[in-house]
């Protein structure tokens, strides 16, 4: 199943999955037509180890929109690693952007070594949201400096989701070359989302809050008597909304009322930037909405949505100008070489993304329809010497290995057209963000500009 | 070993010695690789001991032994032990009257690095981190290595680089060289790609703790250090070793992707470094070297052809 976006398509294979799942899932909620919900509570170190030994399930297997959230690593034992971890999960449950949501809790140690292969940290994560079709996880340390808390949150996207929702392939005019294949894929996958400073008293208090995110109320109120605890391992449904709380239901029949908004305020409240982050991400491969800018971000999460709004101006904005506005979203991150700064510039967080994607909106603006200027042999040339030297600073970004073959023989340099595509395959995974984000099929000179994310169901 | 090669012609030859076996051999400190005198060599067979020799003042051994007149080969133990070392037990195999090597070299292991087993490519090891006089429970090594293993990974892992490929810190508390210049023979002696070592220095009623690096590829250039910021260490778990002390590690590791040809890996480790880091003048030379020896340069200028 394709979404086409402009001359972008996004490629979502496992879409047709998830809908099974969506569908199984509204069954089990008695087919209302509410956000269904879920959550489940797991051990790192057991699930890795069923996956080693081949036996891994898929959890709740009943979500469309999959997140992970590890408890966050305390190695200083502030006390606060699941309860930063529970206020995490309780936003991306109360507040996600997308229906039929579901979040695994992992509990454990990311930074100790597992297994012989000694993962830690993102590649402890990998194999375990990989396994369960879990598009986003959220995980983090938590460390004493002096006599403050800092709270370090990480984002990481699945493979299969970046190769099926953040994955762009454009297919150049036939009168190019035969018409190449240009790709990109957003970065980065790994992000430090959000580095967030406490004082210890602060710090402290989330602990309190935690404790008190899953009690169900009688009624809408905190001070209403509780009516038991939200369950882990099992699915459950918003049924109603009545200012920042949320009747949710059961499938045992029983409901009650939680907290979904005013839970995290003052000094709790930047936290949500990370959960909103994640949630957003999803949204836009639900409906194309994008993720809001915010200060409270780290640049690796900036950097993802400067390019995702790249693309976005690149499709809504009139030719003429779709080009210098894509443009600027990316400048600040990859100046390009008027900037000076030779073959060893430091790259932007996500390496070559940025300038990879600089290089195709340079290359895909003079081909869109109605626009007043050409893709000229000099332009090709300009922009493959830009491409190149953004290699020598990221030697194995496969979409740029793979966008420098395509021009090299654009340009009829067929020496250099082969060492790219060679070195594309040795990078590891030659092809891979082609083979997700097939090209169009129809002619792209002709194609209408469509919203990213509009769904070709 | 001209000594060694004519003692051995010797031994063979002399007909006091025609039923004896010549064992010689060469005792050296694992660290340094230099002599260890006095150390204690005994030959063994089974619970028979054959022969016991101190090594000389050059750590040369040399000893005969008696193991009858049958040419069938026997096993037998050396075993070579001196106060401050491990023992080192291995087999000499004797046929014919003769060992199957005309020279042993034996190296000792320092017992402060006994507890202390690389096992991973590239590794950074924490050594002995000297906590100030009043906190002697301290275990600042392990605190180091801690802080260093987090925020190298988590930026390095950034970049996708292969998890057999990305380093590794170990805590060797025990780990202490005995003099400034023999810091630079650790690394390469443990066969890791850093070896880190410090003290806490007093600064108005904090610590700073100096760190002194020497790399596995570092030649004879002494080891480099770092100064974390003034840290509160009554209480170690909140200790802030700030990412000054990171530079020195980051340029040892570059400096072995560098050496040992991973081009690719060096380039990709050095911007994640310098993302952790900023821009450094050390790092940026050490990323040219490596991107000058890249295939990706044959598409270089390609463009404007």
């Amino acid at each position: 199943m394709m979404t086409t976006i402009g001359r972008y398509r996004m490629a979502r294979p496992w879409l047709r999955s998830m809908l099974a799942m969506l569908v199984t899932g509204w069954l089990l909620t008695g087919l209302l037509p509410h956000p269904a919900m879920a959550a489940m509570k797991l051990d790192i170190d057991e699930e890795l180890r069923v996956l080693r030994d081949g036996h891994a399930k898929v959890h709740i297997g009943e979500a469309q929109y999959r997140f992970a959230v590890f408890s966050f690593d305390d190695p200083d034992g502030t006390g606060l690693g699941n309860a930063v971890a529970s206020i995490l999960s309780h936003d991306l449950l109360m507040n996600s952007k997308v229906s039929s949501v579901g979040v695994l809790r992992y509990v454990g140690e990311l930074g100790r070594a597992s297994g012989d292969a000694q993962l830690r940290y993102f590649d402890k994560v990998e194999p375990l949201i990989e396994s369960q079709g879990v598009q986003v996880a959220l995980w983090g340390t938590i460390r004493r400096t002096g006599d403050q808390v800092r709270i370090d949150s990480f984002t990481q996207l699945s493979p299969s989701v970046m190769r099926d929702a953040f994955s762009y392939s454009f297919r150049l005019p036939a009168e190019y070359g035969g018409g190449g294949r240009l790709v990109h894929r957003i970065g980065p996958d790994r992000m430090l989302t959000q580095r967030l400073t406490l004082s210890a008293d602060s710090a402290a208090s989330l602990g309190l809050l935690a404790a008190s995110l899953d009690r169900l109320h009688a009624t809408a109120n905190d001070s209403a008597r509780s009516v038991g605890q939200l369950p882990m391992d099992s699915v459950y449904y918003v049924q109603k909304r009545k200012g920042d709380w949320a009747q949710v239901g059961m499938q045992s029949g029983q409901s009650g009322w939680l907290r979904a908004g005013g839970f995290c305020t003052g000094d709790c409240a930047p936290l949500l930037a990370v959960s909103r982050f994640a949630s957003s991400l999803m949204a836009y491969d639900q409906s194309g909405s994008l993720p809001d800018k915010s200060e409270l971000l780290a640049p690796d999460a900036a950097v993802f949505i400067d390019q995702l709004w790249a693309v976005e101006v690149l499709n809504r904005t009139p030719p003429q100008s779709a080009e210098q506005a894509a443009l600027a979203q990316l400048k600040r991150w990859c100046p390009g070489p008027d900037a000076g700064a030779g073959n060893t510039q430091a790259l932007p967080p996500g390496g070559a993304a940025t300038c990879n994607l600089r290089a195709l909106v340079q290359l895909v603006g003079p081909t869109r329809k109605g626009a007043n200027q050409a893709l000229t042999p000099k332009l090709v040339r300009s922009v493959t010497d830009e491409l190149a030297v953004v290699s020598m600073s990221d030697p194995r970004h496969v979409p740029t290995l793979e966008n420098l073959a395509t021009l090299f023989g654009i340009l009829g340099d067929g020496e250099r057209a082969r060492l790219a595509r060679q070195l594309a395959v040795e990078a590891g995974s030659a092809g891979e963000a082609g083979q997700a984000a097939k090209p169009v099929s129809s002619d792209p000179t002709t194609s209408h500009e469509a919203r990213p994310g509009a769904r070709a169901q | 070993m001209t000594v060694l090669l004519a003692g051995w012609l010797l031994g063979a030859a002399r007909p006091a010695h025609a039923a004896a076996t010549n064992i010689s051999g060469l005792v050296t400190d694992s660290i340094t690789g230099r002599p260890v005198a006095g150390a204690q060599v005994t030959v063994s067979n089974g619970q028979t001991t054959l022969g016991v020799v101190s090594a000389e003042a050059d750590g040369v051994f040399q000893l005969f032994v008696n193991v009858g007149a049958g040419t069938a080969p026997q096993a037998l133990n050396l075993a070579v032990s001196q106060p401050g070392y491990g023992t080192v037990v291995r087999s000499v195999v004797v046929t014919a009257g003769r060992a199957d090597q005309m020279s042993y070299r034996i190296s000792l292991p320092r017992n402060e690095v006994r507890n202390c087993n690389p096992y991973w490519a590239r590794t950074v090891v924490v050594g002995y981190v000297r906590p100030p006089a009043a906190g002697g429970g301290l275990d600042l090594s392990q605190r180091v290595s801690e802080v260093l293993q987090y925020d190298l990974l988590t930026e390095v892992q950034k970049t996708h680089l292969a998890t057999a490929q990305q380093p590794i810190v170990m805590a060797c508390p025990e780990a202490q060289p005995r003099t400034l210049i023999e810091q630079a023979d650790w690394a390469r002696a443990l066969n890791v790609d850093a070896f880190v070592v410090g003290m806490a220095e007093p600064v108005s009623q904090r610590y700073r703790v100096d760190l002194q690096v020497s790399g596995r590829y570092a030649g004879a250039v002494l080891p480099t250090q770092a100064s974390t910021p003034p840290m509160n260490l009554d209480r170690p778990a909140s200790a802030d070793l700030g990412r000054a002390a990171l530079e020195p590690i980051m340029i040892a590791l570059l400096n072995a992707y560098l050496k040992e040809g991973r081009y690719a890996e060096c380039v990709e480790f050095s911007m994640a470094a310098e993302h952790a880091l900023g821009k450094l003048a050390a790092l940026t030379e050490l990323r040219k070297a490596c991107q000058a020896k890249l295939p990706n340069k044959g598409l270089l200028g390609g463009g404007g052809q």
